[in-house]
């Protein structure tokens, strides 16, 4: 009994340690601001965090295909709500959750826009454990800040005081034309979204709706990610969750994307001129759907208008 | 392919070396034979793994041909070597590590075992010691964002 006991106490002592020095370690490897020069990773997606709380009315979240098809302050400029887009290369549903799950602390979206083409990128089991650990544990995934530690990072708390100032929209002006012949196919195929991808669909619809903000599933027009059978497959993860599912991709004659000009890596992506007629479709059906607000004129709302003109002066 | 090409050849000449080795009177288990197997392994390994890292056989000719025309260790000097992925506080962190390895190795060798130091000592300690091993780990590891898995160095192995 006494062995059982002691085994027991040892244990315990065990993960109290690991424990408190994970906690400790996090504390003093968090970035003091949400900056590239501090550390943080993925500084433009994370730019959220530098926005003024409950400020942003809808959440983008996905990968490359959301950073360079949707313009936040094109959106603001033509309907007056507020957006960002937290989106990085080659994400990963986990990795989306993390950004969904820091942008629910601060803000109050009324709409969150999850692009599809990161349903069906794969990841493995540990992926998803590894990103919820670095989730607790902040150290784990800014450990290589200990080169650049400093007095300061041990009594210092993080805050968070810069923010993209396109607001997460990655523009490109090239052009490289795309093969459409095969674009839009019919087919009655269905393309499964992996159930590892669901749960964490899943999750981050679940927490959309504990913050009172309405998922929205949308397809980016890309004739190199989408098919019909990916649609297909949407579609039917989209019912069964009860969330709405726009597919961009069949909205063609509405959109009218010219795919001689308006990508830069032959279909994969859109370019700026493909993203100004995406975001103006999507900036006038999200308005419309879910009656945002026009905060153009709001004076607690001035930076937007501020940006929007270094946004045009820069010729976009 | 390499290493079998390599052994096998070393299996054919083997009782000529031996023959060879008995007429000139060398003895084979003397340190400077020994030496020279030595260094005549590190070549073979060295070459190999340079064969293996190539893109392809031409690549990997090239790759050998620009060794033995252009040998110095000038990125050693100029700060080059700096800019192939681990900068000079990486450099100083694989060294401390593998001088630790090496301390613990020497002590195990000629004095005690640390684990054996280690099963002496009482739990609190074990602990302690434990979780500052893993917190190392953690903070100086080689993993998480920006950092791609080397691939493996013998095909799939």
């Amino acid at each position: 009994m006494m062995r059982r006991i002691r085994c027991l106490g040892v244990v315990l002592l065990l993960m109290g340690l690991l424990l408190a020095s994970a906690a400790g370690l996090s504390v003093v490897f968090m970035p003091k601001d949400n900056r590239a020069e501090c550390g943080m990773v993925e500084p433009v997606a994370n730019g959220f965090l530098g926005e003024r709380e409950h400020s942003i009315d809808v959440l983008f979240v996905g990968d490359s295909e959301v950073y360079r098809a949707y313009s936040p302050l094109q959106m603001w400029h033509e309907q007056g709500f507020t957006s960002y887009v937290a989106a990085t290369a080659g994400q990963i549903l986990p990795y989306g959750n993390t950004l969904l799950s820091r942008a629910l602390e601060n803000q109050s979206p009324q709409v969150v826009v999850i692009e599809t083409d990161f349903l069906y990128r794969e990841f493995s089991l540990g992926d998803g454990v590894f990103r919820f650990a670095q989730d607790v544990f902040p150290v784990l995934e800014y450990h290589n800040r200990w080169k650049a530690l400093t007095v300061a990072d041990f009594h210092t708390r993080p805050r968070a005081t810069w923010t993209d100032d396109y607001k997460g929209y990655q523009p490109i002006k090239d052009v490289k034309a795309a093969d459409v012949s095969d674009y839009g196919a019919a087919s009655d195929e269905v393309a499964r979204v992996p159930r590892n991808n669901q749960l964490w669909l899943r999750l981050m619809v679940r927490s959309c709706r504990a913050h009172g903000a309405t998922p929205v599933l949308m397809s980016t027009p890309s004739p190199v990610n989408w098919n019909m059978a990916k649609h297909n497959g949407t579609q039917l993860v989209a019912d069964e969750l009860g969330v709405t599912f726009v597919d961009l991709n069949l909205a063609r004659e509405e959109i009218a994307i010219d795919w001689s000009n308006e990508t830069y890596d032959a279909g994969d992506h859109l370019n700026h001129a493909g993203a100004v007629k995406v975001s103006r479709y999507v900036g006038q059906l999200l308005s419309r759907e879910y009656c945002l607000v026009d905060r153009r004129s709001d004076p607690a709302y001035a930076l937007w208008n501020a940006s929007y003109e270094r946004y045009r002066e820069a010729g976009l | 392919m390499y290493y079998f090409v390599i052994i096998s050849l070393g299996n054919l000449v083997e009782l000529l070396a031996q023959e060879l080795a008995s007429r000139l009177r060398v003895n084979r288990d003397a340190f400077p034979y020994q030496a020279l197997r030595i260094v005549r392994t590190l070549v073979i390994v060295c070459v190999g793994e340079l064969v293996f890292r190539a893109k392809g056989f031409d690549v990997a000719v090239e790759m050998l041909r620009r060794m033995a025309e252009q040998p110095g260790v000038s990125s050693l000097v100029d700060g080059t070597v700096l800019s192939l992925g681990l900068d000079a506080q990486d450099i100083w962190a694989v060294g401390v590590g593998t001088a630790c390895v090496l301390l613990l190795d020497a002590i195990g060798e000629r004095l005690e075992s640390p684990w054996d130091v280690m099963a002496s000592k009482g739990p609190i300690v074990r602990c302690v010691v434990l979780v500052f091993a893993l917190a190392v780990v953690a903070v100086f590891g080689a993993y998480g964002y920006g950092y791609v898995a080397v691939d493996p160095m013998y095909a799939s192995f």
